[in-house]
């Protein structure tokens, strides 16, 4: 093995945003003619890693030598004349153009485009590619404009192909067809680094894997010398001891149930599928998941920004098809921690004071708003969550990000909830402004509020909820309780190697103490139906 | 295997955007480039005009304080098509049709004093009624005119920066047409109407033409102040414009919003139209209400703030009537100096903006260097 030609070797890469470490004295090691597989959570490092390849960001440390040299990659043009190319997962296309046209944009060829094309097709039929050069790129499914990604890199005369989660959008078969012409280009002697979450196409298709974790370089291992088991303890990780503590008490009736769920994402590929869950209260249900599993749809169906197919109940009574405002038109205090915090949760360009106003502004009577209280509540919050801030009146886009999260966390949980959805709360926030967020969501779960918990640390995960609910692709693997489950089942459950709903007769979802009877479940999915019909 | 490319390079300068806004920097950045223009608009000037500088500067400034009311209400009218579309801007819909909603509301004012003048002009009774009458027609058409596109946007999710264009380009080809059925196709315009008995003219007052559209303008930019700053509607408003997700979030209506701030919109255009109408021009052609592209410039450039837009459409105000004078006494022949003059001052703003948001640095020369084979 050693013997082989290197394509690629990274030394000691490091590089960081904002102090924080995304990826930390790398090591990297890519023959030519293999196929490799980088695994790791998200946030592990993988994407800064090959987005430093393909010259997008500059390593702070380190070294990179490309066929034995040294090089510095300073542009994707640079990466283009080492020859590597990548394929990102969100393609780079212009939709009005022709496959032709894309794949030769921004490349000074005085060649006639017979010519031209006549390279291409020697390319597609070398490696057999299916694609019609003269199909403009709207009218083509997600699977051929992958393949004019590909061609578009091959063309470049790249020898290094970096694939950004290719399988994530394309079928069973689709995946085959990927597979093979995988396979053919590394016998032509191209190096292939592929970044994927599905294990079982990990040991599929590639010869080595190397494993990442929190943005440090774990271990690389022989495809043929390891088994999925393996590789997911590696991914996850030991336990580390953690100082949260699972908050014991006794759970209530079931607050929040949701049948039958099923939604779409923006550009209406599915989000979520069949599935059924509830909260109780005083209870912490996770959500796991790979990023883009439908976590976020999830969290937006459930407060009336999404609509979806199915029915929620809230104590019994259905809140199907409920908009924001007539959930809280009847009471319901649901608070909602979004993932995007400036984008959907505050206004970005607006003080604290008015963020604080955003949730209270219409409860006064008259046609005026009341800044003084929103003022008041301003200097309270900041004083209770040791905001950093010059002054109340400071826009939130100013503040860090740990300060404009507890703004939000503390708006949110001011309006006294009985229900909280809640998206990685604690991205991007430092170690005590982490815990701050925890303590908070503890005692909230202390007042009977049903707290559904978003996350991306499975070691936060198991030691901070009462159950898990491990989604992969939108599709429920299982709920589990985490005194009675381990990471590696996690772990095997996101990757969808592991599926608790298939041998097991229970449905999951259910609560057996469900406030609606089953006869009303029908009705409501009925009346669901006629509902999305109009 | 490829052949060696720059190893190092940097290019000549970065332009990075500004986290430290000081609003000291921002108004001397301001300041310099104004006073720049300024000075390149002076040496134009003495190229074209070839006198002494003394003689230009007192003709500008007796041109502009000539008739101090009407450098006031060139000011006011400014201010107004500015305050005018600030409540749709604060919410990001970008309303270019403030030219549009003021031609047409001008429009139905005219059309009403010109077939009821004659009844109007019987009883002051009748007068009364008769201006009652066209400043209800006035706001209504102004209305309809920026409703429509908001519902469009609303309901189709058009743009509405075109559609509200094109609606100018209606409402202009709508005055040509009614002009000419009123004066049955004898002239380009109807001229000024009642201009015997003065029926449907908005009054006097302190026997001056202008001061009570001054007034009125005043009035609605103090309101429109408030309703922003104030009130529930202003506020829902400004969370639209910084983040439609937020609004939808905490539960508003944005549809509603966008519409019902379009509706205000409307009613403030609609005065300045019944304005122009019934106290300033007494009549409608294609030019009335020309000043919409300058008041969307300068009211966004002046950040929505009614004091500092007061200031630049005082300034604006002043060099237009200035400058026209400085060309008719200097027998230009046309008033494109004055255009020229408006439009440098105009683009040094506009690149004093670049340099308050953005820094720019420029970056050491490196030695290129060679990297080892």
């Amino acid at each position: 093995m050693e013997n082989r030609e290197i394509a690629i070797q990274c030394n000691n890469i490091s590089k960081h945003f904002k102090g924080v470490y995304a990826n930390k004295n790398i090591n990297l090691t890519l023959y030519k003619g293999e196929i490799l597989s980088i695994l790791g959570e998200n946030g592990s490092g993988k994407t800064t890693l090959m987005n430093m390849l393909s010259g997008i960001y500059q390593p702070e440390e380190g070294e990179i030598y490309i066929n034995g040299e040294l090089a510095s990659i300073h542009s994707p043009k640079d990466a283009f004349t080492y020859g590597i190319g990548m394929v990102h997962q969100h393609f780079k296309l212009v939709e009005v153009f022709t496959a032709l046209e894309n794949i030769i944009l921004g490349i000074n060829d005085r060649r006639s485009v017979k010519e031209i094309t006549a390279s291409i097709k020697e390319i597609t039929s070398k490696y057999g590619f299916e694609i019609d050069l003269n199909k403009k790129i709207y009218n083509m499914s997600v699977s051929e404009k992958q393949t004019v990604e590909i061609v578009k890199v091959l063309y470049r005369n790249a020898n290094i192909l970096i694939l950004d989660e290719p399988t994530a959008v394309l079928t069973p078969q689709e995946i085959d067809k990927l597979f093979f012409v995988m396979e053919k280009m590394r016998d032509d002697g191209k190096s292939i680094i592929i970044i994927t979450h599905k294990l079982n196409e990990v040991m599929r298709i590639s010869d080595r894997i190397t494993i990442l974790r929190k943005g440090e370089y774990i271990t690389t291992l022989n495809t043929n010398e390891t088994n999925e088991k393996e590789i997911t303890e590696f991914m996850v990780g030991r336990k580390i001891d953690l100082k949260l503590e699972r908050l014991r008490i006794l759970a209530g009736p079931p607050v929040l149930e949701a049948r039958n769920l099923r939604i779409l994402k923006d550009d209406g590929t599915v989000a979520i599928e069949n599935l059924n869950f509830f909260l109780r209260g005083g209870q912490i249900l996770g959500v796991a998941g790979i990023a883009g599993c439908g976590q976020k749809e999830l969290c937006e169906a459930i407060v009336g920004l999404r609509p979806y197919e199915g029915v929620i109940t809230h104590k019994g009574e259905s809140i199907n098809g409920f908009t924001p405002q007539m959930i809280k038109d009847i009471g319901i205090r649901m608070s909602f921690i979004p993932e995007d915090r400036l984008g959907l949760g505050l206004a970005p360009d607006l003080s604290i004071t008015d963020n604080l106003l955003l949730k209270t502004y219409d409860e006064k009577k008259g046609i005026l708003v009341d800044r003084k209280s929103a003022r008041n509540d301003a200097v309270q919050l900041i004083e209770r969550y040791k905001v950093v801030t010059p002054s109340t009146e400071t826009p939130v886009k100013n503040l860090s990000g740990g300060n404009v999260q507890k703004i939000l966390v503390g708006r949110e949980i001011g309006n006294d909830p009985n229900v909280i959805i809640t998206a990685y709360p604690v991205r991007g926030l430092d170690i005590n402004s982490s815990y701050m967020i925890y303590d908070i969501l503890n005692e909230e779960k202390s007042k009977n509020t049903a707290i559904l918990f978003v996350g991306e640390d499975l070691d936060v995960l198991m030691t901070f909820c009462d159950k898990i609910m491990v989604l992969c692709h939108g599709v429920n693997m299982g709920i589990v309780h985490t005194k009675n489950t381990t990471k590696e089942e996690i772990g095997l459950m996101m990757t969808g190697s592991l599926d608790l709903t298939k041998d097991n007769k229970k449905i999951f979802g259910f609560a057996d103490d469900s406030l609606v009877t089953d006869e009303k479940w029908e009705e409501l999915l009925r009346e669901d139906q006629i509902r999305r019909k109009k | 295997m490829k052949e060696k490319t720059e190893k190092l390079r940097t290019p000549l300068f970065t332009i990075s955007k500004r986290t430290d806004f000081s609003f000291k920097r921002g108004l001397l950045i301001r300041a310099i480039m104004i006073s720049a223009s300024l000075l390149v608009a002076l040496i134009i000037s003495l190229i074209i005009i070839k006198k002494p500088v003394g003689q230009i500067l007192s003709a500008l400034f007796r041109g502009a304080f000539l008739m101090p009311d009407k450098l006031l209400l060139d000011t006011c009218l400014l201010l107004g098509f500015g305050i005018a579309v600030v409540p749709a801007f604060r919410m990001k819909y970008w309303n270019m049709g403030a030219n549009g909603q003021v031609l047409v509301s001008a429009l139905s004012s005219v059309v009403l004093m010109f077939y009821l003048g004659e009844w109007g002009s019987r009883s002051g009774l009748n007068n009364v009624l008769l201006i009652l009458l066209m400043f209800a027609s006035s706001i209504i058409s102004s209305v309809i005119w920026a409703v429509i596109p908001a519902i469009f946007k609303a309901k189709f999710g058009t743009n509405e920066t075109l559609f509200t264009l094109m609606m100018n380009y209606i409402a202009i080809a709508l005055v040509s047409y009614i002009n000419f059925v009123m004066t049955k196709g004898t002239k380009e315009s109807v001229g000024i109407v009642n201009s015997l008995h003065h029926t449907g003219w908005f009054p006097t007052l302190f026997g001056n033409d202008y001061m009570f559209s001054i007034v009125i303008i005043v009035l609605m930019t103090l309101f429109v102040t408030f309703y922003m700053t104030k009130t529930k509607h202003g506020f829902e408003a400004i969370v639209c414009g910084d983040s439609i997700k937020t609004a939808k979030y905490v539960g508003m209506n944005t549809n509603k919003i966008t519409i019902r701030t379009l509706i205000l919109s409307g009613i403030l255009t609609g005065i300045i139209g019944f304005l122009y109408a019934s106290a300033i021009n007494h009549t409608v052609t294609e030019a009335t209400g020309g000043l919409g592209f300058t008041a969307v410039l300068l009211s966004w450039l002046s950040n929505f703030n009614p004091l500092v837009m007061a200031l630049v459409c005082f300034f604006l105000a002043f060099l237009t009537n200035g400058t026209s004078k400085v060309s008719s006494q200097f027998r230009l022949g046309s008033n494109d100096l004055s255009n020229v003059i408006i439009g440098l001052i105009f683009f040094s703003i506009l690149v004093s903006e670049f340099f308050i948001r953005y820094k720019i640095r420029f970056n050491k020369r490196i030695k290129r260097q060679e990297v080892s084979e």
